[in-house]
């Protein structure tokens, strides 16, 4: 039985807008038309095993967070239903609570005034732990997240780093059986993210379900053993990462840096080109092209180009990446060389 | 991992979580030396000036009393200004708290992690209200005692009376606070609406003048109110030594506590539900 589901699941919010007049506020307002709703999660279906991280992918905005404050009982969907364990989050919210550990994005969700450990000492409390179990699961958690030196200082003192992963400690307190993370590695440098990545690794090996908001390719690819992508609130596409590159019909690109007569090349190159670029100072052009053959499709663009009488100064082979899949699917309006021709 | 079936254990593990709840708002205060100070400081600034006016309206050496007995029924008018003035401050301080928590917790951004916690509502709202309480109690005790020391007023008491008195103020002004932390919960910045319907409201209660003062309809709903019977209670037990009436405010306070506890939990359900709708519920 998969430890978190949700079915057709959807959040509208009501637009808000300054009120015109200061006794508007004091006015009941009308139900709001269609227009005045934002769709923020749009009939989504997912579910997470246990011992299975599922990455839900998407642009600001797409309503990751939405659905992870859903999933935790903090917001209430508009329409359809989730369940974690077995429990419905609207119907039995205590039960579901038991079971959860919730941790949001930023260094915030902890009592800076607070130490380490006593924000541990706590929030164990409050998931109904005895002292016992705190201090052994206190002294645990700060060794395996790097923080067991500073345990005894307050919070305010630590780094955003070290906050976010006191914040994953707090989540991991009772040792829940699912776990909510909003992306985790948010405002860490790449070698916090990376252990925190190892983390997360481990915590799968221990069984756990645990789903991560992300948009962090990288991330996703190398932790996500499915992901989905959600944008505009629809999860338009679900799968493991390299399925998911192959689904979206993504190919290995060849990125070219060419000099002299570029206009001709980029005839030569024709259909072929993915995304060309402004000529620069020193008469360069960088040029993104499809490769569908690998190296053996890069010989003979580079024939036609050389042919054409531009010279290329640098290339390079791409292969194809879950972020060309997460574009190609998502139709993201990025500029440079990802976004699509 | 306990689970949330209702029993003994599961009940206990609530009252721990409350109990936590409650000491980590003077764990906080404890780090910052100057906040109860500060703020004992700035309730015996409310309390004092209304004590100095009394003396200005009785004139030198009391000779204009006469009529303030005649309303109030005591001569001890410093007594009387001090206690109902400090119990005012008490009762607005006391019902604001629990909304002043729960504002506290959404700025500082540990409202969403306090409520994905298995703790029951009930516990969570008694525990972070507990815990404003009882420090706006040491805020006030402290002003008090201030006034107490400038002024020099003579109080005389009986201590089980008073310890009820006490007990059922906290029980009335805390439950009636209930109704006012929904508000919080429900409005954005209603933390300051809050304090603004508290005060207007110790104006019924007469802080400073006996309730006799005011026009029918307002002594009708001071009445109905907890701070009206705090000040009363009080008085009853510091001022007039009275027994009988401070145990008829104990009696009244602990009724309007169960009703306003009833009808405040049933709305802070309610706005609580509204608010995890809405996606109000951690919106500063």
């Amino acid at each position: 039985m998969p430890l978190i589901e949700a079915a057709e699941l959807t959040k509208h919010f009501e637009r808000r807008r300054p009120p015109r007049r200061p006794w508007d506020l004091l006015r009941r307002r009308p139900a709001p038309e269609t227009d005045d709703l934002i769709v923020a999660v749009d009939n989504v279906s997912l579910s997470v095993e246990a011992g299975e991280v599922y990455g839900l992918l998407g642009p600001n905005g797409a309503g990751k967070t939405t659905m992870a404050r859903m999933l935790s009982t903090l917001l209430e969907p508009t329409s359809g239903n989730a369940r974690i364990c077995g429990h419905d989050t609207v119907r039995d919210g205590t039960e579901v609570r038991t079971r959860i550990g919730v941790m949001f994005a930023g260094e915030r969700g902890v009592f800076w005034r607070l130490t380490g450990r006593e924000n541990l000492q706590m929030f164990g409390r409050l998931e109904f732990m005895d002292g016992k179990a705190i201090r052994r699961r206190t002294d645990e958690l700060m060794e395996r997240l790097g923080l067991a030196d500073r345990t005894d200082e307050l919070v305010e003192s630590y780094s955003t780093g070290m906050k976010q992963r006191l914040n994953l400690a707090r989540t991991l307190m009772h040792d829940p059986p699912v776990l909510l993370l909003d992306e985790p590695t948010a405002a860490l440098d790449p070698a916090a993210a990376r252990a925190t990545r190892g983390f997360v690794d481990e915590l799968r090996q221990e069984g756990k379900a645990i789903l991560l908001t992300t948009h962090n390719m990288y991330e996703a690819d190398e932790v996500c053993d499915r992901v989905g992508i959600i944008d505009q609130g629809r999860l338009i596409a679900e799968d493991r990462p390299a399925d998911l590159i192959s689904r979206a019909g993504v190919e290995p690109r060849l990125e070219l840096m060419l000099r002299g007569n570029t206009s001709a090349a980029r005839t030569a190159i024709g259909d072929a080109a993915l995304w060309w670029g402004e000529v620069e100072s020193d008469g360069a052009v960088q040029v993104a092209v499809r490769a569908p053959g690998g190296w053996r499709w890069a010989e003979t663009i580079a024939q036609r180009v050389t042919a054409a009488g531009a010279e290329i100064v640098q290339s390079r082979l791409r292969e194809a990446t879950l972020e060309d899949a997460y574009i190609e699917l998502t139709g993201s309006r990025l500029e440079g060389p990802f976004a699509p021709v | 991992m306990l689970r949330s079936k209702p029993g003994v254990r599961f009940t206990w593990a609530n009252v721990a979580a409350a109990l936590e709840l409650f000491s980590l708002g003077w764990r906080i205060k404890r780090r910052q030396p100057f906040f109860l100070v500060s703020s004992a400081w700035l309730a015996t600034f409310a309390v004092l000036p209304m004590a100095l006016a009394a003396i200005a309206l009785v004139g030198p050496g009391a000779q204009h009393i006469q009529p303030f007995v005649d309303l109030a029924g005591t001569d001890n008018y410093m007594a009387y200004v001090t206690i109902g003035a400090t119990a005012m401050i008490w009762s607005t301080t006391t019902g604001a708290s629990v909304g002043f928590v729960l504002e506290a917790q959404r700025v500082e951004g540990t409202l969403g992690s306090i409520w994905s916690t298995s703790t029951s509502l009930l516990a969570r709202v008694a525990g972070l209200g507990a815990s404003g309480m009882s420090v706006g109690m040491a805020r006030t005790l402290i002003a008090f005692a201030v006034a107490w020391a400038v002024l020099r007023f003579p109080v005389s008491f009986d201590p089980l009376a008073l310890l009820a008195v006490l007990a059922a103020s906290t029980f009335g002004a805390g439950s009636f606070g209930l109704i006012f932390a929904a508000i919080v919960l429900r409005a954005r910045a209603g933390a300051t609406l809050v304090q603004a319907l508290l005060f207007g409201m110790g104006i019924l209660a007469g802080p400073a003048y006996p309730t006799t003062v005011l026009p029918d309809w307002a002594q009708i709903v001071g009445q109905l109110l907890p701070p009206t019977w705090m000040i009363r209670g009080l008085r009853a037990t510091l001022v007039f030594n009275d027994a009988a009436e401070a145990w008829a405010s104990v009696a009244v306070l602990s009724a309007l506590g169960a009703v306003f506890g009833i009808v405040g939990m049933w709305l802070f359900t309610r706005f609580d539900r509204d608010a995890r709708r809405r996606g109000h519920l951690e919106a500063v």
